[in-house]
Formats: structure tokens, sequence, C-alpha cells
């Protein structure tokens, strides 16, 4: 499970006993402001093309198409840093989970809040410019919490998805809805939590809902009008696979072919109702106008009865067609997963070496299997696995009646929060959560309709939790260097050619560490959770770090409003 | 008097106040007076008599809504389901929507039913468990949870138990995740988790 972390997502288990009371306050809406100076221009495929060369402007969630949140501007470095003040902050109208990624160009900023409130702010002073507060249908079905992950632009238009399974086209000056198209049903389990991809006259934008037994989707809608373009169905017709006893890594599944085989000859291609949500904007290479994203667990979580077969392509990777949105390669991590064990920080490009030295583009993710995977973009096959970036235990061990310990569990390992990469040093940033999950086999149950459908029960047992921040040379597979931390890490990463790395903690700090060991060379205390991927611009000379500190549900870390910008 | 008898009643009372209402209406003034006919059984202040009876008032749209239509479609199907799968028979789908939404506008009844203090070593346990159980990712917002994942906060002792066991009897069958959820307690950890949502203020 996501959206959360999308975890039962993405099942995301909450790990503190101690349960503030501040969650989803509403702290008074701000009306819509004045019009300023600041007026953005229509934001081109052009400039969202070259995003990754811009020093000064952040045009995508994850920095560029590749998504590799790595950054040019270096006027905060290593020395400069201990000068980084918050220069300002803004406070949203709602105090609940946070997890949006700023876009900044043209001196504006866009940003979300829980419950899919937009805002363009000024990015130099945080000033409103205006709000959009999304009318929320009335049936809204969600695992995680109530996140949303931020917005990207094309032409003069801001696109978001929504928790009601809706995408709108905002007017990028004044928040005018140009369009809304409700593309799912959220009383059937859909619900959308990512932000969309702005590419090629399109909008990618997939579905989430596999605890609620949907069949996931990415969608390509026309970017001027909202029309449909294409859909791929996460859950092919043909869902079965190969029969895999394995799983990407080499660890035995220990299931029983023989008798899914006759389920199978019973029941059908379960494909209809198999889950596989996307939680995470998709990677984009123009040059061969592929599409590539990783797919959630299958519906249900922790029952295979229900769905003989590898339950294709959930818990993968998977290449599409840009254009036509036609299947070209796929990888599944963990075929008829058991353990909610789904893919969902979002992949990113980058050249590797493959195993013979050579060097060829690539795809990087981190599974919630505590394993960070690199592909051949071509392909899709895969070249290496990490080292295990978290304690495991019991791995892939049939969850049972009394119930069974495993590390990790659907909190992962690496959940949703995007990695980063640079590529100069040959290390991916990841931020890991340590928690153990009791897992409980439960009778069978055909599918609800759309209601919540997990196939079995889990709880925390009262063991240590933990998480880190860590760097892996993913030409290697080898951890660089390991910052430990007191509880799980959530939220997101930013490196920077300053040779830093920025991310945040569920206790409100906020710290950018050296990207060569790891060494924390400055800190900021928000007061509330920064759960949310930082970003970074500049302005009239000088270079800013934003960051949402918003706290998060599934982890329950401390919920707060606020958009915090530092500068130097 | 039997419980089932007391619920009968108050069922005719209903079926009597509704009689002269348009029950196809979605009309706002029509779905004011259908709902103020669930206050017979549901009422607007206070606890309700019968404690299996739930608080409705101010709980969450979605989850009335679906709760609505499944008691309509007979997927919560426990014997003391009887009264709401009477009452929501005649009922339209948007009939349903929009007296889920009248009533998910109006606050909260206050009771003074009796509460777990928080002193009691039962109000941490159910706390810890439900934590523990990572209830809150979903019944999130200080357990006042959201759209289709409901409140539980100050919901009634008695009728969350009930509940709870039909949810792990399986008669009631319109979420088999929450069965599947509930199923791994023992009895007097179900009682702790109630002691402590049902006594939140
Ligand atoms: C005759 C008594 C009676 C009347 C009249 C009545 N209810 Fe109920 N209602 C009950 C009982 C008893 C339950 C508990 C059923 C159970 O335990 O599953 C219940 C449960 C519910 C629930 C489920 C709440 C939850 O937390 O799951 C909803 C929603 C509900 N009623 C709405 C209504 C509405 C709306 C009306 C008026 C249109 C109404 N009821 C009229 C007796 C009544
Ligand atoms: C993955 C999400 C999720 C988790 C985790 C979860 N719930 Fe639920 N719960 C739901 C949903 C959705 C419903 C509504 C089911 C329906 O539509 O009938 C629900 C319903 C309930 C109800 C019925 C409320 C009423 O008014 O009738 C109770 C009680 C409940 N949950 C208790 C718990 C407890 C205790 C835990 C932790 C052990 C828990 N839940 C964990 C999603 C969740």
């Amino acid at each position: 499970m996501n959206s959360a972390m999308s975890a039962w997502c993405c099942v995301f288990l909450s790990v503190s006993p101690c349960i503030s009371g501040l969650h989803a306050e509403s702290v008074g809406s701000k009306s819509s402001t004045a019009p300023t100076a600041l007026r953005p221009g229509p934001l081109s495929q052009d400039r969202l093309t070259a995003a990754a060369t811009s020093r000064t402007e952040f045009l995508l969630t994850h920095g560029s198409y590749a998504q590799t949140r790595f950054h040019l501007a270096d006027r905060i470095n290593r020395e400069t840093v201990q000068h980084l003040k918050l220069a300002w902050s803004f406070e949203l109208d709602i105090k609940d989970s946070l997890q949006t990624a700023p876009i900044v160009y043209d001196g504006v900023m866009y940003v979300t809040s829980a419950f899919n409130h937009v805002f363009a702010l000024d990015a130099k002073t945080g000033k409103e410019l205006w709000s959009y507060k999304h009318a929320m249908g009335p049936v809204v079905s969600l695992c995680c919490g109530p996140n949303n992950r931020g917005v990207e632009a094309l032409d003069g238009l801001v696109y978001m998805g929504t928790l009601d399974s809706r995408v709108v086209a905002l007017d990028a000056r004044t928040g005018a809805v140009a369009w809304d198209r409700q593309i799912a049903d959220p009383a059937r389990g859909y619900s959308i939590t990512m932000a969309p991809t702005a590419v090629a006259g399109k909008v990618l934008i997939g579905l989430a809902g596999a605890e609620y037994g949907i069949r996931g989707a990415l969608k390509a809608l026309d970017a001027k009008s909202g029309k449909e373009l294409w859909t791929f169905y996460t859950t092919p017709e043909n869902s079965v696979g190969v029969w895999a006893t394995t799983d990407a890594v080499g660890l035995p599944l220990h299931r029983d072919i023989a008798a899914e085989k006759a389920a199978l000859a019973k029941l059908g291609d379960p494909y209809k109702t198999l889950g596989g949500s996307v939680w995470q904007n998709p990677s984009v290479d123009l040059k061969s106008r592929r599409v590539y994203f990783v797919v959630g667990n299958p519906s249900p979580d922790l029952d295979g009865a229900a769905r003989p077969g590898d339950n294709l392509y959930t818990d993968s990777l998977v290449s599409i067609d840009l254009d036509t949105g036609r299947y070209v390669c796929h990888l599944q991590y963990v075929p008829h997963d058991l353990w909610d064990l789904d893919a969902v920080s979002p992949t990113v490009l980058t050249a590797v070496k493959n195993r013979a030295g050579a060097t060829i583009p690539g795809v990087i993710h981190a599974g919630k299997t505590g394993y960070l995977y690199v592909h051949d973009a071509r392909d899709c096959s895969l070249i290496r696995v990490s080292e295990p970036l978290v304690a495991v235990k019991n791995e892939r061990v049939l969850p049972t009646d009394e119930g069974v310990v495993i590390r990790p569990g659907p909190n992962g390992g690496v959940s949703a929060s995007p990695l980063a990469v640079n590529a100069a040093q040959g290390l991916a940033f990841a931020l890991t959560t340590e928690m153990a999950t009791v897992y409980f086999k439960t009778p069978s149950t055909r599918y609800p309709e759309g209601k919540l459908w997990l196939g079995g029960a889990f709880k925390i047992p009262e063991e240590p939790v933990g998480g880190a921040l860590l760097a892996v040379d993913y030409n290697s597979g080898k951890v660089r260097w390991k910052v430990e931390k007191p509880a799980p890490m959530f939220g997101g990463i930013l490196a920077t050619a300053g040779g830093l790395v920025f991310t945040g903690e569920g206790d409100g700090k906020f710290a950018a560490y050296d990207s060569s060991n790891g060494k924390e060379l400055w800190s900021y205390r928000a007061d509330a959770g920064v759960n949310a991927p930082p970003s970074t611009y500049e302005i009239d000379g000088k270079q800013y770090i934003v960051v949402g500190a918003g706290g998060n549900t599934q982890l329950d870390t401390k919920r707060g409003n606020k958009i915090l910008a530092f500068a130097y | 008097m039997t419980s089932t008898l007391r619920l009968l009643r108050r069922l005719a009372a209903f079926l009597i106040l509704l009689a002269p209402l348009h029950l196809h209406s979605a009309h706002a003034q029509d779905v004011q007076q259908q709902a103020a006919a669930c206050a017979a059984c549901h009422p607007t202040s206070g606890a309700p008599a019968d404690p299996l009876t739930p608080i409705i008032w101010g709980q969450n749209e979605g989850y009335l809504y679906l709760q609505l239509r499944d008691f309509k479609r007979g997927t919560r199907a426990a014997e003391k389901d009887a009264a709401m799968r009477a009452v929501t028979q005649p009922m339209t789908d948007a009939q349903m929507l929009a007296i889920a939404k009248y009533v998910s506008a109006q606050s909260w009844p206050r009771h003074s039913s009796a509460r777990t203090p928080r002193t009691d070593p039962l109000f941490g346990h159910g706390a810890k468990l439900a934590a523990l159980g990572a209830c809150g990712g979903c019944h999130f917002n200080s357990w006042q949870g959201y759209s289709a994942n409901p409140r539980l906060r100050g919901q009634s002792p008695a009728y969350l138990t009930a509940t709870i066991e039909d949810f792990r009897s399986g008669k009631r069958a319109n979420s088999p995740g929450m069965s599947d959820l509930l199923r791994i307690y023992s009895p007097e950890e179900v009682a702790a988790m109630v002691a402590y949502l049902s006594s939140l203020e």
C-alpha cells in the first residue's frame, strides 16, 4: 500500500503509541489574494525537457524527467551551508500529512496540502498569489492518509490528481479551473495521491487503491482538454506470468504452484480486481519516448488464494511507450506477493555500469523489500541488486495463523520516499525504515465490491524501530555510508552540485549532509514532522531550499502546516 | 421488553414518521425531515437509549453512505441490522447520498455514557494496541477518520464491541479487510481498544 505512505499501500503502519491531538486541524482558510506583479509564463515543453540543466528553477516534482532529484545550484555548498537561514515560511490552511514536492518556475512556487488544496506562492517571499481548494466528492477510500504529492505544469496549466480520483487543470496565473475530469470511481476504492507527470502534450496519471481490489492503471490525458488518450492497465488480461519460484533477489517464494494452477482453472485470470496501484511519478526518456514506472501490490494484499499466478505487473518495474501506452518491458520484483511489498519509490533514470563494466542507460528503484535494484533501461532486465539496506528477517516466509515476525514489513524498506542520485559520485541516496511486522493468515474472502480487502492482518511487535539515510554505490551495490536515525525515515531527498544532500525527519529535524560521507553540516528544527521531499531554486543571486513540514499519517509524526524556505 | 422489541417499536414510529414524506426525494427539506425520523433510534443529543445503536450524527459522509447502501444490499447482515435493513429498503442511491451528507454535517452528540478514565490501565493498554495495530493509519485525524473511513472516537462502547464481534464472525461482511484486521485480537484486547476509543471525548 500509499499514498503513503502509501502504505497499507502500502499499509503504512503507525509506530508511535502516543496519539497526537493535532491532526487535520483546519486553521482557517485564506481567501485567494490579489494578484501581484508575478506573471508566470506558459512553461514550455522545451524548458521541461531541459529541466536538469536549470541552475535556477525546479520544474518537475523530482527535478527532471529522469527523476534524479539532483540540482545544479551550488551557491549553498559544503562550505557555505552553515549560513543557510530560514527566509520565509508559509502556513497552509490544513494541518495534516504533507508530502508535496514543490515546483518553482518564473518566480512562482506551486505546492499542495493534504486534501488537495493547491497554493501558488511568490518563491522569493512566500506570499500567496492564489489558492485552489478542491471540493471533495462524497466518497473517498484511502489506505494511508489524505496525502497529495504535488503538481506539475505545462503551457500555462497546473495539474493535480485528487483523492476522489479526479484530475484538475488550473490556470497557472489565477488558479481558475480549466478542466476537471473524473477518471475512476472512488466508491470502488480508487484514489490518486501521486503528482501527475506533464509531458509531450499529455498528463500521465496513475490510480491507487489496491487495498480495495481495484484494477490499477497509468493513464495519459490530453493536457489541453483532459480527454483520455490511452490507458495502460497495470494488471494485464493475462496476469499469470512464468510461475516464478523465487523473487528478483533470488529468495524462495514457497508457492504451491499446483494449487495455484488448479485455482486458475477454477477462477480464471484475476486481473480485474488484482490491484497494482501507481503511487508516484513515472520517469520519461524523451529520446526513446519511453515511460518507466513501478507498480504496487496485488489485491488482496496478503492472500494469494484468490489470485493464482505471478500477478503481473504488480510489484514490478514497467516500461511503456509514451505515445501509445503500449507495453515495452517489465521486471517483477516479488511475484505473487503475500507481504504488501509493493514498489512505490519513484524510478530514476541514469547511466549505470552493466555487469561487463560498460556504461549503459539504466533505471534505479529502491523497494519496500529493502533492496535497491539496478536495471538495463533497454529491456528492464536486472543488472544487480544492492546488499540489503535494512535488517532482514524471515524474508518471504508465508504468513501463519499464529503470526510470523518479518522484516521489513509493509512500511518498507524504502517506501514512497523518492531517491536522489548524484551521477558524478555514482551514488543513490535513500531513506529507510527499520520496522518488524507480524503477519497473520486469515480465512480467504471474495472480492468485496470496492470495500477494504486485505486478505490477512498485521500488527507491529514491540521491537525497536529506526531508520537511516544512506548512500548506495549503484555500480557495485554496496552501501557507501549510512547515517542511522532513531525513527523511520520518510519523505524524500534532494542532492545538489554543492556536494550536499538534504532530508527531513519525523521529529521535525531538517538537515544537510556531506554527500561524500554523510557528515551532518547544518540543521533546523521545524514544529512538525518533515516528511516531504525538498526542492531548490535561485532568485536574485540567492539559493533557496524549500520543504514542507506537516508530518505523516502512517508514521503518526507530529502534524503541522508549514512550507519552509531557507536561503543563502 | 427485549431490545429487539424496543427496536421494532421505534422502527414502527420511524415508518409512521416517514409515511407522509416523499421517500425517493432528495430535496433539502425532505432530506431534513427524513433524517429527523432517524432520531427515533439515533438521538441527536445524548447517547442512544439502546446501547447497541451507534451514534451517527457527525459521522463521515462517505462512510454513512456506504453503510446505508450495504444495509440495503444485505452485506451487513447481523440480526440487529434488521431495523436498518427495513429503513434502507425503500431508499434510492441519491437519497442515501443526500441523507449521508445531511447527517454528516450535524455535530457529534455530547453524551455522558460511561467512560474509562485516562488513568485506568485499560485505557493505556487500548491506546497502545491501537497504535501497534496501525488503526490510526486509516482512522486518522485523531480517530475521526475521513470520508469512507469512519470516526471511532467517542462511539458507543457497546456498539463498538458488538460490531467488532460481527466483523470477526463475518456477520458484518461489508468490509472483509476490517474483519481480517480484527480477527487477531483476544476479547480482552478488543475490550481495551474499545475502552480507549469510546472514551475519547
Ligand atoms: C428502529 C431503529 C432505527 C432507526 C429508525 C434508524 N436506525 Fe440506524 N441503526 C439502528 C441500529 C440498531 C443500528 C446498529 C446496527 C448494527 O449494529 O449493525 C443502526 C446503525 C446505523 C448506521 C451504521 C453506523 C455505523 O457506525 O456503522 C447508520 C449509518 C445508520 N444506522 C443510519 C440511520 C439513518 C440515516 C436513519 C434514518 C434514515 C436510521 N439509521 C434510522 C437503528 C435504527
Ligand atoms: C487499512 C485501513 C484500516 C485500518 C488499518 C483499520 N481500519 Fe477500521 N475501518 C476501515 C474502514 C474502511 C472501515 C469501514 C468499513 C465499512 O465500510 O463497513 C472501518 C471500520 C471500522 C469499525 C466500524 C466502525 C463503525 O462505526 O461501525 C471499527 C470498530 C474499526 N474499523 C476498528 C478498527 C481498529 C480497532 C483497527 C486497528 C486494529 C482498525 N479499525 C484498523 C479501515 C481501516
